[in-house]
């Protein structure tokens, strides 16, 4: 049963996620990487995550890509959506080192037997759960994380401000 | 619900191991602050409290440099003289920019609180690159240091090229870390932790799997690509070229610096010498490659950014070398002489490579001046400036009593006392093509006739950065010692 969940979950977060990159309207590949995003959190669930996975629909599906739609709903892209569909030499360069990539991965994990050095401890995603590591052993990552925030809302502020760095 | 007690978890001894990161924090935090209530008359008020901030946090890791490693926030990260080092060499390669950086930025109109502030933030993550223990920390510390990165890149916004480095920079920055991440899931799904002395006992009783050697080499990529080592490298140039001076000189040194200081402690802590022999074949190709590529390619520019750029390719084949050096084939744990000599030759390096690209900006404004010709007969207009110049450009060829001389002797010394003679050669070789062009731009300051349309944006802070530069390269480069003990305790103290 859990098997079968994981293939139909694997089947709709791949397939979900190519469709992402392959459409030609921006509207339908924020849609499709909604999907994608609910797929995962199928994933959280079945690890035994429900509060991850509540997360992942919340933030990710429900906030960000929404954010997303807004920009791309706002800055009209109907011009890039023309644009030349031709591959060129490097896109077929690209495609045949990118399968290449995609057959060595394979080859490397078919048959790859599971790890013997350690197998990751049952996770109890509970709410306490992740408070609690949170806030006592990861801490440290997680202060990083806020300063990395910040950066980057200052990174943002900075490249979108029209008054600062005009250059002359 | 039993009793959550934080303090289980966080001590004050943790907050003083990691004071110099949360002083620059704080400091940051203060500059935005300030930037919202200080007129615009009194903005010099961000610059000194920037620098006090960085010489405090100096001062915090100098005073408490530590005799043996110390753990804080239950692993996350380690002090000890080795990233204590590193933390030097970011703080003092920030200070320096910060000191050529004030008049560049208010010819360009970019005079704002924020370059300082971003500054601050990307020395906080090489700082926590420096000391993390712990895969998660390492990648946030990666990602921190990259951020603020982009930004700078782009800072100039009417300028085309500025705007291209940044989106080129960020856009392959971006695949590179996914890389690196892709790498660091593989290694914990094998071993079922981050932490890296904890990743030591469970590789030394995993065998060598394929999915353990695509992990190396994701690895290898994802700090590769930081280190600007061929063939990760296709960035640099155009980077470099496009971002502001002042933001070239800081990542030159300080990305180098805390990537090449994780990935070695990964590296010797976490796989102590296991699979060395995949790890030397992996990084010789790209020591090579970034050692012969740079050199070569750097022969034919005729702009100096774009010169230095190349050069700093091959500068970062160098330190690969010291950091194949701290492996010998067999043996189980890493030679303490690679990561010595690695160490010396960042710091070294350091203070040639900023003092390099304080001339550039002492020259001219971005995108002008830039080209050999303006260099013509600097010794008869300047004779000063073409002096300290010609002593950063033989301190990068590697040649005596400059501390690149030092630098480049003890990396070459250590890679033939592993038994990469070889290696060693073909460094010394790739040494002497350098000196071609390094020398090439001193013939054009010493030997040609002055152009006429020289102006010079001289200051301050350009001034006292190439004193500093200068003495040190030279002083350091005649005594070396003191520093070079420091580097050595600081590395044998990675293993305990």
């Amino acid at each position: 049963m859990t098997w079968l969940v994981f293939v139909l979950l694997t089947v709709v977060a791949l397939a979900s996620a190519v469709m992402v990159i392959t459409q030609k309207n921006p509207v339908y590949s924020a849609l499709f990487l909604v999907l994608n995003m609910l797929s995962l959190a199928g994933f959280y669930v079945t690890l035994g995550a429900p509060v991850v996975a509540a997360v992942q629909v919340i933030v990710y599906a429900g906030a960000i890509v929404v954010l997303f739609l807004f920009v791309v709903m706002l800055l009209d892209l109907r011009k890039s959506i023309a644009r030349d569909r031709s591959l060129g030499y490097e896109g077929l360069l690209a495609i045949a080192l990118g399968s290449l990539f995609v057959f060595t991965m394979l080859l490397v994990f078919w048959g790859a037997s599971p790890p013997a050095g350690g197998t990751v401890s049952a996770v109890n995603g509970t709410m306490e759960q992740i408070g609690k590591g949170l806030f006592q052993k990861w801490v440290y990552p997680l202060e990083v994380c806020s300063v990395l925030l910040l950066a980057a809302i200052i990174g943002v502020v900075v490249l979108a401000n029209k008054e600062a760095g005009q250059g002359k | 619900m039993t009793g959550f007690n934080p303090l289980d978890y966080v001590n004050s001894s943790d907050f003083l191991s990691t004071a110099p990161e949360l002083l620059l924090v704080g400091v940051g935090l203060l500059i935005l602050m300030l930037d919202l209530f200080l007129p615009a008359k009194r903005r010099e008020l961000i610059v000194q409290v920037t620098v006090m901030g960085l010489l405090l946090s100096l001062a915090i890791v100098w005073i408490g440099w530590p005799d043996s490693q110390s753990e804080a926030f239950s692993g996350m990260l380690v002090v000890d003289g080795y990233s204590q080092f590193i933390k030097m060499v970011v703080l003092l390669g920030a200070l320096l920019v910060v000191f050529i950086s004030g008049r560049y930025l208010r010819n360009e109109g970019i005079y704002v609180a924020e370059f300082y502030e971003l500054l601050l933030f990307s020395s906080v993550g090489m700082m926590v690159m420096a000391s993390g223990a712990n895969l998660l920390t390492i990648y946030l510390g990666l990602e921190l240091m990259s951020l603020p990165l982009y930004v700078l890149a782009a800072f100039l916004r009417a300028n085309r090229r500025s705007t291209e480095a940044g989106l080129k920079y960020f856009l392959l920055g971006g695949f590179s870390s996914a890389l690196l991440l892709y790498g660091i899931s593989l290694i914990y799904g094998l071993t079922g932790t981050t932490n890296l002395m904890a990743l030591q006992h469970s590789l030394a009783s995993l065998p060598v799997s394929p999915p353990l050697l695509v992990a190396m080499v994701l690895l290898v990529a994802g700090f590769g690509f930081k280190v600007s080592a061929v063939p990760f490298h296709l960035w640099t140039p155009d980077v470099y070229m496009g971002a502001p001076t002042p933001v070239v000189a800081f990542m030159s040194v300080g990305t180098k610096a805390a990537a090449i200081a994780a990935f070695a402690r990964l590296m010797v802590v976490s796989f102590g010498g296991l699979q060395s022999s995949v790890w030397a074949s992996m990084l010789i190709v790209l020591a090579v490659g970034s050692m012969v590529l740079g050199n070569v390619v750097a022969v034919v520019q005729n702009n100096v950014k774009r010169m230095l750029a190349y050069s700093a390719i091959g500068h970062g084949g160098y330190l690969l070398v010291g950091l194949i050096a701290s492996m010998k084939p067999g043996s189980v744990v890493g030679l303490p002489d690679g990561l010595t000599s690695l160490l010396f030759y960042l710091f070294g390096y350091l203070f040639a490579n900023i003092g390099a690209f304080a001339v550039v900006i002492y020259l001219g404004r971005e995108g002008q001046h830039e080209s050999y010709e303006d260099y013509s007969g600097l010794a008869q207009t300047r004779p000063w400036l073409a002096a300290v110049m010609m002593i950063f450009l033989l301190s990068l060829t590697g040649i005596p009593p400059t501390i690149g001389f030092v630098g480049k002797f003890y990396i070459f010394a250590a890679a033939i006392g592993s038994g990469y003679t070889v290696l060693a050669l073909i460094g010394l070789l790739t040494s002497t093509i350098s000196l071609y062009y390094y020398m090439g731009l001193g013939m054009y300051m010493y030997m040609r006739p002055p152009v006429e349309r020289h102006v010079f944006y001289p200051t301050r802070g350009l001034t006292i950065s190439l004193i500093v530069c200068a003495v040190a390269t030279v002083l350091f480069g005649i005594l070396p010692q003191t520093w070079v003990h420091l580097a050595q305790s600081g590395v044998l103290q990675l293993w305990h």
